[in-house]
């Protein structure tokens, strides 16, 4: 009897986009299993955000596809999205509302239970330190106070898979890693996160998998160990992330 | 100042002269020259037509007849004035995002308050300036050099009426609270300006006699010893525009003296207003709720209506540009209805639909194409088209709800004028509603007066279809026969949105 393999958390296959003729995203592959923490790098302009928004639904590929646990995001983005949640890296929310009632919002965007929901928000809200802050409008808050909120609606209803662009943005010291211990802790519950971003020592300690994208393409993938190990080949033993992406995107002194 | 003219970098002029560069820029970038060449034509005309106007008058002194006139177009003046003081001091306090940056540099607080109350003062006077300075000069041909007092009248008004503006912004945050102030000084502004126009109207709103009793009190007003006689200082900004001495020193002293006094005096609630403004009124009070307080309501369709309807209701200026809509139309719908001789229905079922498709319109493009957040949307397990529409529901319900009340007299006609009603409403409201899913857009809610920027063709279709819905409303009731034209009007404008948007509903994932 052939046992069939769990779908990938992410399968990325052949994935193609071009905006006026530029090719932002060129024939991208890229498969992350389940209950992995992957980091996605690559310099500005890579094509890190246009993928992320493709994986989303946000953005049409021009070819190839994108597949959440096994759903495609074209040909069935409702199932794929429902386990899925997008945290883009400069997220708009609602100013006129107030956080309870924007997390209400997202909750009833993907059918969740009130339930299940509310208390859930208040759960959320109160470690991410929102809760004292539930009586105001969200225009009145700080770029962090809006990043966690963010956060709070993208996990509002318990995604299998995280996608988060440049999640760490804003965040004090203290907020940013309230989110890290976050992200870490959905990991160990089995779910997966994908993110971007360009503190490579975030990369470096937070996740068991790392890609690294350059004009549309994947250049390298692998641990962390195994992209030392292929700088260490190219170049010298004892390379940090930022030696390895350096040398990789050729930015390398 | 320095050798050069240029004022010191943080001095009170150098202050100013920024807000004038924001309000002179403020007056947009697109279109400048031929704007100005327009008004450079405009303002030439009108220094022909003052001149002409000034050669039928005696030199010297204006008639009492003239007097009146004047004074009564100087108090409409203020009054437009002020309502525009208002706007610009809400703006000034909430809206621009640079007192942050002005606030923590080592300026003065009182500077920074009096150069922004200046440039407030500078915007509200920039339209009154242009269309009674061709009288100050023309004046100077035909012996009126008493009107150059316009140059320095008017400037005066512009600051009593700013320093008006602002106590007025600054006393509602302290009794309201920086959010509620910010909506009741925006429709209150908003409002005025209408009041105005209203009052206008009035002259063929009232019965004749009422026209009559209203004109008999304002002759005994005007009588010697009346408080409106040409003595009372009721005339005295009017009186100082034409350049009588002790007028134009009261108003000059008034204007001058009360700016002085507000800046002076309201410098620390300015401060405290601001203060409030970034911070929000409720972080002061409100303590955190009590575990357990969240309650969620269930359904999308619930969710996403009510979420819209907050929305619109927490956005003052979004009120404020509703209710002026309304308010605009209600002078043309009543002299409609006072000259109908064919019943209410043939004349307030169409005007009905015609506003109610306008408002629908407006606010269908601010749940609409306005999301604030579309990524969040366009990640969510649902069919965007279905969340449009419900947004477009959420749109329409207040207009229906608005319009409902005019059912009451045309039931009262018979069955036939409130179907065609309710008939013509739905595919008036509703096709204005499709237009926005039809032919997407993506914009700001503040930039909903511009809105038809770059899709101009579209608006134009917008007001078609609500003019062929509400004829249709109107054939409908009184000439049947011609009921095809509006209607199949209405219909050619949805289908050619629909047909304009294809590609843009394409590009969209569903």
């Amino acid at each position: 009897m052939t046992v069939t393999p769990p779908p990938a958390a992410l399968q990325i296959t052949g994935l193609t986009k071009s905006f006026g003729g530029k090719l932002a995203v060129d024939q991208l592959d890229l498969s992350i299993p389940r209950g992995e923490f992957h980091a996605l790098l690559g310099p500005n302009g890579a094509g890190k955000t246009t993928t992320l928004r493709m994986v989303a639904g946000l953005l049409k590929p021009d070819m190839g596809s994108a597949s959440i646990l096994g759903h495609d995001i074209t040909a069935s983005p409702m199932q794929a999205k429902q386990l899925l949640a997008f945290l883009p890296d400069d997220p708009l929310l609602y100013g006129k509302l107030r956080p309870l009632e924007f997390l209400e919002f997202v909750a009833g965007l993907w059918g969740i239970e009130p339930d299940l929901a509310a208390p859930r928000a208040e759960e959320l809200l109160r470690w991410l330190d929102l809760w004292g802050n539930t009586h105001e409008m969200i225009e009145g808050f700080s770029r962090g106070m809006r990043q966690k909120l963010a956060l709070a609606g993208a996990l509002i209803h318990d995604p299998q898979v995280l996608i988060l662009d440049e999640p760490l943005t804003g965040l004090d010291a203290a907020a940013a890693r309230q989110v890290k211990d976050l992200l870490v802790e959905r990991v160990a519950q089995g779910n997966t996160v994908v993110l971007t971003t360009h503190i490579l020592e975030i990369a470096e300690r937070l996740a068991q998998s790392i890609s690294i994208i350059q004009r549309g393409r994947i250049i390298a993938q692998g641990s962390l160990d195994e992209l030392r190990e292929r700088a260490a080949a190219q170049g010298g033993p004892g390379a940090t992330l930022e030696d390895v992406f350096l040398q990789l995107t050729g930015h390398a002194a | 100042m320095s050798v050069f003219g240029t004022p010191r970098p943080g001095s009170a002029q150098w202050l100013i002269r920024h807000e004038l560069r924001l309000t002179w820029r403020g007056t947009g970038q697109k279109g400048r020259i031929l704007l100005f060449v327009t008004l450079g034509l405009v303002s030439l005309a009108m220094h022909f037509g003052a001149y002409v106007l000034l050669r039928h008058l005696p030199e010297g002194a204006f008639p009492p007849q003239a007097l009146y006139l004047l004074g009564g177009a100087t108090w409409l003046c203020v009054s437009l004035m002020l309502s525009q003081a208002i706007l610009q001091s809400v703006s000034a306090l909430f809206d621009r995002g640079d007192l942050d940056l002005l606030l923590s540099s080592p300026l003065p607080a009182q500077s920074v308050f009096m150069a922004r109350g200046l440039g407030i003062a500078a915007s509200v006077v920039m339209l009154y300036l242009f269309l009674l300075t061709p009288l100050a000069n023309a004046g100077l041909v035909t012996g009126h050099v008493n009107l150059l007092a316009i140059y320095l009248a008017l400037p005066a008004l512009a600051l009593a009426v700013t320093a008006l503006g602002l106590w007025l912004t600054l006393a509602l945050v302290r009794l309201l609270g920086a959010r509620r102030a910010r909506t009741v000084a925006q429709v209150f502004g908003t409002l005025m300006g209408a009041l105005l126009f209203l009052i206008t109207q009035a002259n063929g709103m009232v019965g004749e006699a009422k026209r009559q009793h209203w004109a008999g009190l304002l002759r005994h007003w005007v009588q010697a010893g009346g408080p409106l006689a040409l003595d009372s200082p009721f005339w005295w900004p009017g009186r100082a525009l034409q350049g009588e001495l002790l007028p134009l020193l009261a108003v000059v002293a008034i204007g001058a003296g009360s700016f002085w006094g507000v800046v002076r005096l309201m410098q620390r609630r300015f401060l405290e207003g601001t203060q409030e403004s970034v911070s929000g009124n409720a972080r002061r009070s409100a303590a955190a709720p009590r575990a357990g307080a969240a309650r969620f309501q269930r359904g999308l369709w619930r969710n996403v209506l009510i979420k819209e309807w907050r929305m619109i209701l927490r956005d003052p200026q979004l009120i404020a540009q509703t209710l002026l809509q309304v308010l605009y139309l209600l002078p043309t719908v009543w002299l409609a209805l006072r000259g109908s001789s064919i019943g209410n229905s043939a004349v307030l079922a169409p005007a009905v639909v015609g506003i109610a498709a306008t408002l629908a319109s407006g606010l269908a493009w601010i749940t609409v194409a306005a999301e604030d957040a579309p990524e969040l949307l366009g990640s969510s397990p649902n069919s965007l088209a279905r969340l449009r529409w419900l947004k477009v529901l959420a749109a329409l319900i207040p207009v229906w709800l608005l319009a409902s009340p005019v059912l009451i007299p045309l039931l009262r006609e018979g069955a036939w004028p409130a179907l065609v009603f309710i008939v013509c409403l739905a595919g008036g409201t509703l096709s204005v509603g499709a237009a926005q899913i039809g032919y997407p857009r993506q914009g700001k809610r503040s930039e909903m007066k511009k809105r038809g920027q770059g899709a101009q063709a579209v608006g134009i279709l917008e007001v078609l279809i609500a003019a062929g819905w509400a004829g249709s409303a109107y054939c409908l009731n009184a000439a049947l026969a011609y009921t095809p034209l509006p209607l199949l009007a209405a219909l050619a404008g949805s289908g050619a949105v629909w047909v304009m948007g294809r590609s843009r509903r394409e590009e969209n994932l569903a």
